[in-house]
């Protein structure tokens, strides 16, 4: 290919281009996503296109909300009636959950608890989904201003969301555990036994590191291990539903069905560090 | 082609673009359906490649996914590396294709969009390390590159009506 000395001088562009880019590259930290800090620019983007956003996305729900409210009206009686009953059962395991917990207290007291790490807990709504074809990311509409910041972790009535990778004054953006660039590490309920989760395809999540002796089975409940500094222990993640070994791995491969329904996610609870005391 | 009318066109395609990027977001969170999510940004930027210049294609990529990573978690200059360099790629082959056809947009568009995620794919594997995201990234959104290469169809007409005056239709 032969190139004139104007056509030579257009291909300079694109090289200035990819040279600003490299720069932001090497800056790039894959297991955060983004840069170790949320950059100012980019905080002000958040805040200035979010509400844009926020504004089309009601427009658009505004008239789906009074059809759907006119259909959920008609078995009201009884879903109240249901709930009612519910909610004596619940008062009633909230009973047993505190007597638990104080003995919890109390033991723990008695072992000399090592690191005592309490958690603030903030409510958000979930405004959107991430655009992204890589990531699978969630914004929610709280942010610097109530405490949030980067590696807050983010679960639901269900179990773990995910963890806070990006912050503005009043949005976040958070990984959740769908994300193939989010690793958790986990442990098996019944056996206790370790792996790294990370997001797989079809919205699922694949635990790996596990070797072919261990016992993970399907149906096993799989919570948070606490190992990694980020997540706490004992947050459900979600239930294994396939576990695959093949002769030449030396680990097995384990599918799991998170807990949280990503599709339907409305509200989530964001736990804020508070404090980090050493006790002796 | 004069700065004024340069700065217009892309308002209006910047303006178009957080427009798309927003219902994107919003109802692939009201469809359930997160797995089906069209990267606008990406068709924005196969139109550039395919109708502008060396010179605006490049800045207008690298405008293109700075306004995208407001929306995603994707990185600007993961995306911006991969689209410039496709850009220069396809002008130095351009010659041999004649994209006209709605046949051709969409192949052109399926190509192109499977090139940037292998792209992305392998620069996103130098820094982690991790040789599933390459073929994660690809097996991952072989549905939305299909949707994707339909919409780009009509996307590239609507483009058109923005950036190539009816006078040149031959490109910036």
């Amino acid at each position: 290919m032969i190139l004139d000395e104007s056509q030579e001088k257009q291909f300079i562009h694109p090289i200035i281009v990819i040279i600003i880019c490299l720069a932001g590259y090497v800056r790039f930290d894959y297991t955060f996503h983004k840069e170790k800090s949320s950059s100012f620019i980019e905080q002000v983007f958040v805040e200035v296109l979010t509400p844009v956003q926020l504004g089309l996305g009601n427009l658009l729900s505004g008239g789906s909300f009074y059809f759907d409210r006119y259909f959920s009206l008609l078995d009201t009686k009884d879903e109240n009636e249901r709930l009612t009953q519910e909610n004596r059962d619940l008062k009633i395991l909230v009973n047993e959950l505190e007597y638990d917990r104080e003995e919890n207290i109390r033991l723990k007291s008695l072992m000399s608890f090592v690191a005592n790490v309490e958690y603030k807990k903030v409510l958000a709504r979930v405004i959107s989904l991430g655009n992204s074809g890589h990531y699978f990311s969630l914004r929610i509409n709280k942010g610097i201003n109530e405490g949030i910041s980067k590696n807050d972790v983010v679960i639901n009535a269900d179990g773990l969301v995910g963890v806070v990778v990006f912050t503005s004054l009043n949005y976040s953006e958070i990984s959740t555990v769908l994300d193939f660039a989010n690793r958790v590490d986990v442990l098996d309920q019944r056996s206790r036994v370790h792996g790294v989760m990370r997001g797989d395809r079809n919205n699922k999540c694949l635990v790996k590191f596990v070797k072919k002796g261990e016992d993970v089975q399907k149906n096993d409940l799989l919570q948070t291990s606490g190992m990694g500094a980020v997540y706490p222990k004992g947050i459900k993640v979600g239930k294994v539903i396939r576990v695959e070994v093949q002769e030449s791995d030396l680990t097995k491969k384990i599918i799991v069905e998170p807990n949280v329904n990503f599709g339907q996610l409305e509200e989530v609870i964001i736990l804020t560090k508070v404090e980090e005391q050493i006790e002796d | 082609m004069k700065i004024k009318e340069i700065i217009l066109k892309c308002v209006l395609t910047f303006l178009l673009l957080i427009v798309l990027e927003s219902l994107t977001a919003v109802l692939s969170g009201a469809s359930s359906s997160v797995n089906l999510k069209i990267n606008f940004s990406l068709l924005f930027c196969l139109f550039f490649i395919l109708r502008l210049n060396l010179k605006v294609a490049s800045y207008m990529i690298l405008f293109t996914q700075l306004i995208h990573c407001v929306f995603s978690l994707d990185h600007w200059a993961i995306e911006t590396i991969a689209g410039v360099l496709l850009l220069i790629v396809f002008k130095a082959v351009e010659s041999f294709f004649q994209v006209t056809s709605k046949i051709y947009l969409f192949f052109y568009s399926l190509i192109l969009t499977l090139c940037w995620n292998l792209l992305t794919g392998v620069l996103i594997y130098f820094k982690s390390l991790d040789s599933d995201v390459i073929f994660f990234t690809i097996v991952n959104s072989y549905i939305p590159i299909l949707v994707q290469s339909f919409l780009f169809i009509f996307l590239s007409k609507r483009m058109d009506l923005i950036w190539i005056a009816q006078e040149d239709k031959r490109g910036v």
